[in-house]
């Protein structure tokens, strides 16, 4: 018996896995788009770079080396340290923060973005295929938290769970773009929930669960693809905006908006420590955002 | 026409309602937190039941929040517990300035990205096109603070002809408000001019502007005139929608250049604590919102016959 299930279970897994296979090959397509080379190897730079930066030969990042406050690029350091970008307001190496920023802002915004995703897709799929109360409630829902400017949601969300955390950051993020995700996924599911197929799982007995999650989503997960990477763009924005607000992650972490603010208050001398955090936020945004335009556009081909 | 005009109608009024309710319970269902917050960290319990009692807080929750949805209508807003000063005609002051900071973006916006978008929409795929897409994309990822920072940079520190703070200290000054306006034109103008260029491009290959090029009309005549008119339907009504977004980019670059706006005071507001301008500004933030999804919906229904007449 059980080996029959395993087996059974092997034969499941074989599809499952040549599906991954051919989304990839999608996913690979990009390559015949140049924007969305250039894109793809706008956010791979910055993806390896957080990956291998604990083994980088860098400054700590929190270290402050009272010596040097606000050097220019490429100063030597008293105990003959070489600071490549300069040093911050508190003698901190620029260029270990802004790797291990971009570590950190990834890193959140990845995992933000994942959960508002989970949250708005799971409301999508159920007023999308259930209909009735379920659609006119999370609709309404929906609408109510689309009403709020996302900045004044922030604030609102921030203040009132207590100030600035990483958790407090996930909920703020999800409150402002799940209902944007629950819209998509809801228009998405509604244009196929009549098809063919579902319909034969329905006669089949399936639950509305299985159908939901088996049957739909990987459907639509073309256009939640591209999305998702738009997203994320947006979300890394947030990452860092919260930063510069400060209402994000709490200080001394090395977030670039935070680097941002704490540069901003000294004027001339903050420029240089203020300027690069700047540059690679945008670097980082672009690349997100060429490499969905790349996709949408080799999608949009077959 | 009327009927979808009152169904519209109906449904903001419900979500104002249903959010009003909503900010009310997040502010005010705590009474002594309230209390705590106006008469200060140092006040004494007895003090705060005294105020509480003094103040009408005793009474049941759906009463007050009808006493407060009363007074925010006639425009009674409270004091504000920063500065001592009533809400109304402090919040009314910072609004003006907001107001012609969104004003100059919005028109600006509106004019770059239509005039953009149109131009290469006409000529898509041509040299013209492809570098308006190049620049769009490239503006539109580089968010307002960081654009902000690199404006900042050159304008303010290195050629030294724009100030880099708005608080207008002497008064109103025009010279402030050109660095916060550039910033959120420019992070702006791309997304609207790629959704103009789409669907310019679009209305070109459809079949009556194909008619009237054949039938020997002047382009320039069959664009101005054919395409242009159905080619902005979406790309106004989603502008409109979006007053959202400028709101909070305003709110942002509010307080990168510490102008003095409505932005700049909800932040502060929201980080001190100052219960009574918080609720008036995020009222009247969430009524700008939703008001301007209103006269979105109503503007596509009148400029688009296919559902003016349907």
């Amino acid at each position: 018996m059980s080996d029959q299930q395993t087996e059974k279970n092997a034969q499941s897994n074989e599809p499952q896995a040549s599906r991954l296979l051919v989304l990839w090959r999608k996913i690979a397509l990009i390559r015949e788009s140049r924007v969305g080379m250039l894109g793809t190897f706008l956010v791979a730079f910055w993806l390896v770079l957080s990956v291998i930066v604990p083994a980088l030969p860098l400054f700590d990042p929190l270290q402050q080396y009272p010596c040097c406050i606000s050097l220019p690029i490429a100063s030597h350091g008293e105990d003959g340290g070489f600071f490549v970008l300069g040093t911050d307001d508190r003698g901190r190496d620029i260029l270990a923060r802004l790797v291990w920023g971009g570590r950190l802002v990834l890193f959140w915004a990845t995992l933000s973005m994942l959960v508002a995703y989970v949250v708005g897709g799971a409301m999508g799929l159920v007023a999308g295929y259930l209909r009735g109360w379920w659609d006119v409630g999370l609709s309404f829902l929906a609408n109510v938290l689309l009403s709020f400017p996302v900045m004044v949601m922030y604030l609102l969300v921030i203040t009132y769970l207590g100030g600035a955390s990483g958790v407090n950051v996930i909920f703020a993020v999800t409150f402002a773009t799940a209902p944007a995700i629950f819209r998509i996924v809801r228009g998405l599911i509604l244009d196929i929930r009549a098809r063919d197929y579902v319909f034969a799982a329905q006669v089949r007995g399936e639950h509305p669960l299985r159908i939901m999650l088996v049957e739909l989503l990987p459907n639509v997960r073309g256009p939640l693809i591209v999305d998702m990477c738009l997203r994320l763009g947006y979300t890394t924005i947030t990452i860092a905006l919260l930063g510069y607000l400060g209402i994000g992650l709490p200080p001394p972490a090395p977030n670039w908006g935070t680097m941002i603010a704490d540069a901003q208050q000294f004027g001339h001398l903050g420029v240089n420590a203020m300027l690069w955090p700047a540059l690679a936020i945008s670097t980082l945004v672009l690349g997100l955002n060429l490499f969905a335009d790349g996709l949408r556009e080799v999608s949009l081909r077959d | 026409m009327l009927k979808l005009f009152l169904r519209r109608l109906l449904s903001i009024v419900l979500i104002g309602l249903v959010i009003s309710f909503v900010l009310f319970l997040i502010f005010e269902s705590d009474k002594l937190d309230v209390a705590g917050k106006v008469l200060g960290a140092y006040s004494t319990q007895e003090q705060r039941l005294i105020w509480l009692e003094r103040n009408g807080y005793n009474e049941p929750f759906l009463l007050r929040y009808a006493d407060w949805l009363g007074n925010f209508v006639v425009g009674d807003w409270g004091k504000s517990l920063q500065y001592d000063i009533p809400v109304r005609p402090y919040l009314l002051a910072q609004l003006k300035n907001t107001a012609i900071l969104g004003g100059l973006v919005f028109s600006l916006t509106l004019l770059f990205s239509l005039v953009l978008g149109v131009i290469s929409g006409v000529f898509e795929g041509r040299a013209i096109d492809r570098s308006v897409s190049i620049f769009a994309v490239l503006t539109t990822s580089v968010p307002e603070f960081a654009s902000a920072t690199l404006l900042a940079a050159v304008f303010v520190f290195w050629l030294g002809v724009l100030p880099g703070t708005s608080t207008f200290q002497n008064g109103f000054s025009w010279k402030e408000v050109v660095l916060p306006v550039a910033v959120l034109v420019i992070y702006n103008f791309g997304y609207y001019t790629r959704m103009t260029r789409a669907s310019m491009a679009e209305v070109m290959t459809s079949q009556y502007v194909r008619t009237a090029i054949l039938k020997g009309m002047r382009f320039r005549r069959v664009v101005l005139n054919h395409a242009l008119r159905n080619a902005l339907i979406a790309p106004f009504t989603v502008m409109v929608l979006q007053l959202n977004y400028l709101l909070s980019g305003v709110i942002v670059v509010e307080v990168f250049f510490a102008y003095k706006g409505f932005g700049k005071m909800l932040y502060d507001a929201a980080l001190f604590g100052d219960l009574y301008i918080l609720e008036a500004a995020t009222m009247i933030s969430v009524a700008i919102a939703v008001f301007s999804q209103f006269v979105s919906d109503v503007g596509y229904a009148l400029l688009n016959p296919r559902i003016r007449f349907g």
